[in-house]
């Protein structure tokens, strides 16, 4: 599941797609951007949701990636996906909203002192597309692999962010990242094992 | 960060089996053989990230995507996305949403409630069709939205007279969501159970009965199509049969619409009830044909008929009781008659039909047994009365 969600960016037909639809949003044709959106708004907003923790402020921040993803997409060359283009801006407003806030990124921050608990009803609403119940149980698992997910290095935690809630793959995550693959597969693994560490601790 | 790990190579190498062990696994191996052949550092965390994968991505709420996406559109439209304009904070967008929401809520409102007389044509026809989508839409219940849609079938067979009042062409449009009203309201109305699958079959059989009478007196386009809908509609009606016209046996008196309304009886309820369709034409306000049916069954098959027009005093609307000599041409402006001049064309049995039926016209007698299937203009037909049925039956045996 993981690497079908890793691998949903590049795939070739969606991968050409996405090209046809950036030249063609590039040209100023809105409908192409309208379906650029549609299809990696979710991504985006997954990928921010795990770093913030708070579905509101995910939102207001998912909103300035594409509203800047507007802006600059004259200048947008094709390497390959979009996806790792849109990431970028989506992490660089993080560490914006961060630096605004006053929150350190390494967020030392345990999850019972986070203020982000009392919104677990909310999320489990703004959220409950299919079945309420299961959705309730991936919120609570979420909460817990966030939980536990604070205890990692900023680094560790998004390449989690990158590869599993935005679902890319470890090359597109690895652009993102300015980093070689092969550091991003170690980045990962080790990220892997201390998430596992604290989750049974 | 390493604290825990073993000498960098090996966790290298670690990395790399985590890694092309999600690769196969995406790849559609199954992750048990993979992991089968993996130490317990590997799996353990391969299993991690597969749970991961499975957990974390999220959708955005689907209210919000689509607000953003209108969002986006509009500073395409402008031509631009300012950057002050991007900002905008919760409190500033809910106040906008709900002042734009209330807006068109307001100007929604009021086009409805201006658009319920609108007619095929008119600017607020849409609306009206809208409106009436967005209520049967917000229906749950299965009886509930069968009577919705038969509601919706009266108020396109209402437009349908008032546009041959008018002598205005009938749109093939308007036809269509007539029919297709029925067979929405017939499908949804066979998971509702019996006595609405019932009524929605009488009101069908009402309807052919209107439609006919209205294609009397509309053009020539307008009457094919209604003629045409008429026998589409005939379908719907069945097990409620209604007889496809044919021309009238030589002599006689009227071309008009031949109806042979027998109810068949559906599985499982008693055999041969017949439907006494009258079709009223009513004077004023407007000319229409109220068509009511009620089912009674009988030992013998029996159908019968009757349609009583009074003929307004529009000018325009065709006589439809002529001698079959002096068929209404189309076009042909009929002097007006006065307001309540009352004509009833007895439609018998069809000789032709196979079903032994009696050849005695009982269809005055039955229009006139049955006094109580003549309700208000357009109103709902009541639906059979099981009771009502019995004695009509044991009168009839």
């Amino acid at each position: 599941m993981v690497g079908d969600s890793a691998g949903q960016s590049k795939s070739p037909r969606e991968g050409a797609g996405d090209r046809t639809l950036v030249e063609r949003a590039q040209e100023g044709d809105r409908a192409a951007f309208g379906e650029l959106y549609r299809r990696h708004v979710d991504r985006v907003y997954s990928f921010i949701v795990f770093r913030i923790r708070d579905p509101s402020v995910a939102e207001d921040l998912c909103q300035d990636v594409f509203f800047q993803a507007l802006r600059s997409i004259g200048g947008f060359r094709w390497r390959g996906s979009v996806a790792p283009w849109l990431l970028r801006i989506a992490r660089n407003m993080v560490i914006d909203h961060w630096r605004r806030a006053g929150r350190r990124p390494e967020r030392a921050m345990t999850a019972m002192e986070s203020p982000e608990e009392d919104g677990l009803a909310d999320r489990v609403v703004s959220t409950a597309d299919g079945d309420a119940d299961e959705e309730a149980e991936r919120v609570l698992t979420r909460d817990r692999i966030a939980a536990a997910a604070s205890n990692l290095t900023d680094l560790q935690e998004q390449v989690l962010a990158l590869r599993f809630s935005a679902g890319l793959s470890i090359k597109e995550t690895a652009d993102v990242m300015g980093k070689s693959e092969g550091a991003v597969k170690n980045l990962q693994h080790h990220a892997l094992k201390a998430l596992k560490r604290h989750l049974e601790s | 960060m390493t604290e825990h790990s073993p000498r960098p190579n090996q966790v290298e190498h670690e990395a790399d089996l985590v890694q092309s062990a999600l690769d196969r696994i995406a790849a559609g191996a199954d992750a048990d053989g993979v992991l089968a052949v993996c130490d317990a550092e590997v799996e353990g965390a391969v299993r991690l990230a597969l749970a991961l994968g499975a957990t974390l991505p999220v959708k955005a709420p689907g209210r919000y995507k689509a607000r953003l996406q209108v969002m986006l559109q509009a500073a395409m439209d402008r031509g631009e996305a300012r950057p002050g304009l991007r900002r905008l904070g919760p409190p500033r967008l809910v106040v906008r949403l709900a002042g734009s929401a209330l807006a068109v809520a307001l100007i929604l409102a009021s086009a409805v409630a201006v658009s319920a007389e609108a007619l095929p044509g008119d600017a607020f026809y849409g609306v009206k069709r809208a409106a009436e989508e967005t209520r049967i839409l917000l229906t749950v219940s299965p009886r509930g939205r069968a009577e919705a849609r038969l509601s919706q079938a009266e108020t396109r067979l209402d437009e349908v007279r008032q546009l041959v009042a008018r002598g205005v062409a009938v749109s093939p449009e308007v036809v269509d969501a007539l029919l297709d009203s029925h067979h929405r309201a017939e499908a949804v109305s066979q998971a509702a159970g019996g006595d609405v699958l019932l009524t929605a079959q009488l009101r069908a059989a009402e309807g052919v009965v209107a439609l006919r009478a209205l294609a009397e007196q509309a053009d020539p386009t307008s009457r094919l199509r209604l003629m045409e809908a008429a026998e589409e509609l005939a379908l719907v009606a069945s097990p409620a049969t209604v007889e496809p016209v044919t021309p009238a046996p030589r002599g006689a008196t009227s071309r008009a619409p031949v109806v042979s309304a027998t109810a068949t009886r559906g599985p499982g309820r008693p055999a041969g009830p017949a439907i006494q369709a009258t079709a009223t034409t009513a004077s004023n306000p407007r000319p229409g044909v109220m068509a009511s049916a009620t089912a009674s069954p009988s030992a013998t098959p029996r159908t019968g008929a009757t349609v009583t027009s009074s003929e307004p005093s529009l000018p325009g609307a065709p006589v439809t009781q002529a001698p079959a000599t002096a068929t209404p041409m189309p076009g042909v402006t009929q002097p007006a008659r006065p307001v309540g001049t009352e004509r009833a064309i007895r439609l018998t049995q069809q000789p032709r039909r196979t079903q032994a039926a009696p050849p005695t016209s009982d269809s005055s007698s039955g229009g006139a047994a049955t006094p109580e299937a003549t309700p208000g203009s357009g109103g709902p037909t009541p639906p059979p009365d099981p009771g009502a049925g019995g004695g009509e039956s044991g009168r009839g045996g």
